[in-house]
């Protein structure tokens, strides 16, 4: 390289670290950022994961031969696009701001300990909101669609995936912490209700934390 | 029916349509005898202890329904109509003098017919209500797992024998149709989502009646989709 267009190089780079202004660290560039996860001055685009503990309760809960009904313990990993609405808090006095999930879709797996698996697609949007100072009850909340694997299926032609729909009826979340605690529910589209063919369904409860750009 | 509705419509300030849908908070059967014997079984059914009953089940979110709803409403006062299908099944679990899981099912055709009362004179308000329902059902009460079933890779039938269909008959269900008589308490969102929790239970007249005592405690939600004031002209008011 020529030592011209070094020096000029070298020169206009310092140029450039002079006259930036509010120029974060790492950001070689004469503007600053545009954010561009605000969709109105309320609501944001966000994108995160979340993570979690999960009991699962799967089929066949209890029958002549085996009575017990026994808690599968496994992980939750989701990929979550929500957006978020920020709210004035309802006791605060100095109008302090608290983000509120108001819709999203993403993907969750929850995985449990005898290697059953529960993916699927998901789209949130609560249906109900109760906020109270303590904590919030969210209903009717979130819609998925995706697939059961269970590596030993227990019913009769069943098959280790099954496609299956999936729906949240209760959400909680204690004060202003972006942890939640959930009840999923998870049915087989080949279920008949009114059938003599045992269900393959299962219940999900557990906890989510979710981590995303807060600020 | 037709003239209530056509009187509703002349009195209502607003008439609303939507969709209703929900599911069963608690229910319970409790069939206080000790013995049953069905009529079309050789075998029948104890209580598994003393003072229990026979059939004592608690159970929750066993059910699913989904209809339509067509309310007007006049001041504080609402009238509602909610045709509905209804679909359930539970569970029921004997041990003697045979161990046996029986399936009590229903698909029903039901028709909530209430009157609601807000209790604050503003659009979204707690309400009450009381009114009847209509049910019209087809039963299925059956064993459950039949003998065709596997679990765990060993087949249910070289352990158990189908002892038949349609046992709990007078004493679960009729095929008559019937009423219940229903109350409950409900709220309007913000955003016009229509919640509420409804108590229902059998009206047991003589000839319609059953043994068993079931109660029911349901959570239904009502979307509104369409009103009548959306199809009204609107005058605004500018104030410079």
């Amino acid at each position: 390289m020529p030592l011209k267009v070094l020096v000029i190089s070298i020169f206009v780079l310092g140029g450039w670290s002079v006259f930036a202004q509010k120029l974060p660290p790492g950001e070689n560039s004469f503007f600053k950022k545009y954010d561009r996860s605000h969709i109105t001055p309320e609501i944001r685009r966000k994108g995160g994961i979340s993570l979690g503990g999960v009991a699962g309760f799967h089929t066949p809960f209890g029958n002549q031969i085996d009575n017990g009904v026994e808690p599968n313990f496994g992980f939750h990993l989701a990929y979550n696009h929500m957006y978020v609405r920020r709210r004035r808090l309802l006791m605060s006095q100095e109008g302090k701001t608290t983000d509120e999930f108001q819709s999203g879709w993403g993907v969750s797996v929850n995985v449990h300990m005898d290697m059953q698996a529960l993916v699927y697609g998901y789209f949130y949007r609560p249906l109900i909101r109760m906020y109270t100072p303590i904590f919030r009850i969210y209903l009717i909340n979130e819609y998925g669609l995706g697939a059961h694997y269970d590596p030993v299926p227990t019913i009769e032609g069943q098959r280790r995936v099954s496609p299956s729909f999936f729906f949240e009826p209760i959400r909680l979340k204690f004060s202003n912490t972006p942890i939640f605690f959930h009840l999923t529910g998870a049915s087989s589209f080949k279920n008949n209700i009114l059938s003599k063919k045992p269900l393959n369904v299962s219940v999900l409860g557990g906890f989510r934390i979710y981590f995303y750009n807060y600020s | 029916m037709i003239c209530v509705l056509w009187s509703c419509s002349l009195w209502a300030q607003e008439v609303k349509f939507g969709i209703t849908t929900g599911t069963h908070l608690f229910y319970r059967i409790s069939l206080k005898d000790a013995f049953y014997f069905p009529e079309n079984s050789f075998t029948g059914y104890q209580e598994s202890s003393a003072g229990t009953g026979v059939i004592n089940k608690n159970s929750m979110a066993n059910s699913f329904f989904l209809g339509s709803t067509i309310n007007g409403s006049y001041k504080r006062w609402t009238a509602t109509l909610e045709p509905q299908y209804f679909y359930q099944r539970t569970t029921l679990r004997f041990t003697k003098p045979i161990s046996v899981n029986r399936v009590f099912g229903k698909k029903a055709f039901r028709l909530p017919v209430y009157i609601s009362y807000k209790l604050w004179k503003k659009e979204n308000s707690t309400y009450l209500f009381g009114g009847l329902i209509f049910h019209k059902e087809t039963n299925y009460d059956f064993q459950s797992p039949g003998t065709e079933v596997y679990f765990n890779g060993v087949e249910f039938g070289q352990n158990s024998i189908d002892y038949g269909d349609n046992h709990f008959y007078r004493a679960l269900y009729t095929e008559k149709g019937y009423w219940s008589y229903t109350f409950g308490i409900g709220k309007i969102t913000r955003r016009g989502v229509n919640y509420g929790v409804r108590f229902h239970r059998r009206l047991n007249l003589e000839s319609r009646g059953i043994m068993a005592d079931i109660f029911n405690v349901e959570f239904m939600i009502n979307l509104n989709v369409v009103s009548t004031k959306d199809f009204t002209k609107k005058h605004f008011l500018y104030v410079d």
